[in-house]
């Protein structure tokens, strides 16, 4: 359904229309997040370009959900659920949004780590990126389905991968004071920025359960726990 | 919060029907409150009986209590006349008596005894400024009523209200026989006062009640489903049955 120039008729073609763009941006930000940790993991630089070029459609996606919101607000001026409906897409957008983004800083460092010997192989950050991608899919299952239950469940993941951030900075910390060398400490710089954009995956995804369950009850997540 | 009405039980009858069914809320002091609900829910019906327009109808009668400044004003021996000048009422249509700009005005202040002139003059001035008529009819106060635009009539109506320095101001859907333009003059005008009254407003237009409102309270079929601050009832309401009010609009 191509949705350019279409006037919206109603409320509810409105919100489908939005869910199906938003629906669009997740299957595009997880699938730049698989891509960017699998191009860290194989020194792709190649498919790391691909990530970093594929940005703006993701980019340009958000901006048509927020013209879609407005519209949806000037024409049909929704209450109650039906309006905190319309303002959780526009706000689960920008978390994908910044999803890729995370995954754009991923690419980038695969790119410098090309052709480089690793400073220590990656474990735990695969480990991170495997969570990491558990919670966007379940936190935007739970939006798709209405599942309050599973946005508890993924919401609750988070400290897995707060854990494992800590321990990759602790690990790089400790060979950096080892090896201190100008390569050691570049690489380390960057695989911390890369443990870092994991954890804010995860914690958009948390944010994403948030908006879920905000949007189905009108009550905040951490009062249900 | 400092409540300037406490609604306690209400119930209201006229002959073997049951228009409200055990009311209780409080009103809170100097702030806009919005009455909303479906047609024939009792939302005028409740502002009706808080200044015992009812009355005059043979079959009603009530149970509970309306309490404002520690009186029952439902009790037999409670004086409707003073009642009334300390809650005002301005109703859908513009009612203006067939006199000049500033026999309106002084109405009631005149049932009330007052003469002089010179505090007549103050209060028509202050009056129509507060319902921000003055700077359009100062030069004409002598001119008939009827010769105003319709939202300039309500907003007459308002100041005649207003006239008698009301602690409370009833409003039964006020904007709804007015053009949008002159309904937004009366929602600032109402705001502005709001610092100064409480008031009470009915209204259809759930818009309205967004753009003004405290609090409101959703009245079905003769009972309070719910009552809380404005942002709060109309983003995430308690109460299914709110929830299924407002969004069932687009149905």
């Amino acid at each position: 359904m191509e949705t350019d120039n279409l006037r919206l008729s109603n409320y509810e073609h409105g919100l489908d229309t939005l869910k199906m763009k938003l629906n669009e941006m997740f299957s595009l930000s997880l699938e730049a997040f698989e891509k960017s940790s699998k191009s860290l993991e194989t020194l792709d630089a190649k498919m790391a370009e691909s990530v970093i070029s594929g940005d703006d459609e993701i980019d340009n996606l958000k901006r048509k959900i927020e013209e879609i919101v407005y519209e949806i607000l000037l024409r049909f001026h929704p209450l109650a659920s039906d309006l905190r409906r319309v303002i959780m897409v526009m706000k689960i957008a920008s978390e994908l949004e910044r999803v890729a983004d995370q995954a754009v800083n991923i690419a980038q460092v695969a790119q410098f780590l090309e052709g480089k010997t690793l400073i220590k192989p990656l474990v735990d950050i695969p480990k991170m990126v495997q969570i990491a991608k558990e919670m966007l899919r379940g936190a935007m299952q739970s939006y798709f389905e209405e599942d309050v239950e599973l946005a508890k469940k993924i919401w609750l993941m988070d400290d897995e991968v707060d854990t494992l951030d800590r321990k990759v900075a602790d690990d790089l910390e400790e060979i950096v004071v080892k090896r201190c060398s100008k390569e050691t400490i570049s690489q380390a710089e960057r695989l911390i920025i890369v443990s870092r954009a994991i954890e804010r995956v995860a914690d958009h995804s948390t944010n994403v359960c948030e908006e879920t369950t905000y949007m189905i009850l009108g009550k905040e997540l951490y009062t249900l726990l | 919060m400092d409540v300037e009405l406490k609604i306690e039980n209400l119930s209201v009858y006229f002959g073997q029907k049951q228009i409200l069914d055990s009311i209780s809320f409080e009103i809170p002091t100097k702030s806009i409150t919005a009455i909303i609900g479906p047609s024939g829910c009792g939302k005028s019906t409740f502002l009706r009986t808080i200044n015992r327009m009812n009355d005059r109808f043979d079959d009603f009668h009530s149970k509970g209590s309306i309490i404002f400044d520690g009186k029952d004003v439902l009790s037999a021996d409670y004086p409707v006349e003073e009642l009334r000048r300390k809650i005002g009422m301005v109703f859908q249509k513009p009612n203006p008596f067939p006199k000049s700009i500033y026999e309106n005005v002084v109405f009631g202040l005149k049932i009330h005894g007052v003469k002089e002139r010179s505090v007549l003059d103050e209060v028509v001035k202050s009056s129509l400024e507060a319902a921000s008529l003055y700077e359009q009819v100062k030069d004409k106060l002598s001119m008939n009523a009827y010769k105003l635009s319709g939202g300039q009539q309500q907003r007459l109506c308002i100041a005649r209200a207003l006239a008698v320095k009301p602690e409370i101001l009833l409003l039964d859907e006020p904007t709804s026989a007015i053009d949008p333009l002159a309904a937004k003059q009366i929602e600032e005008v109402l705001e502005q006062i709001s610092k100064e009254i409480t008031i009470l407003i009915v209204t259809h237009n759930i818009q309205q009640a967004a753009r003004i409102a405290d609090y409101i309270a959703f009245f079905y079929m003769g009972k309070l489903v719910e009552f809380g601050k404005a942002e709060k009832l109309l983003n995430a309401p308690d109460e299914k049955l709110t929830d299924d009010y407002l969004t069932g609009m687009y149905g």
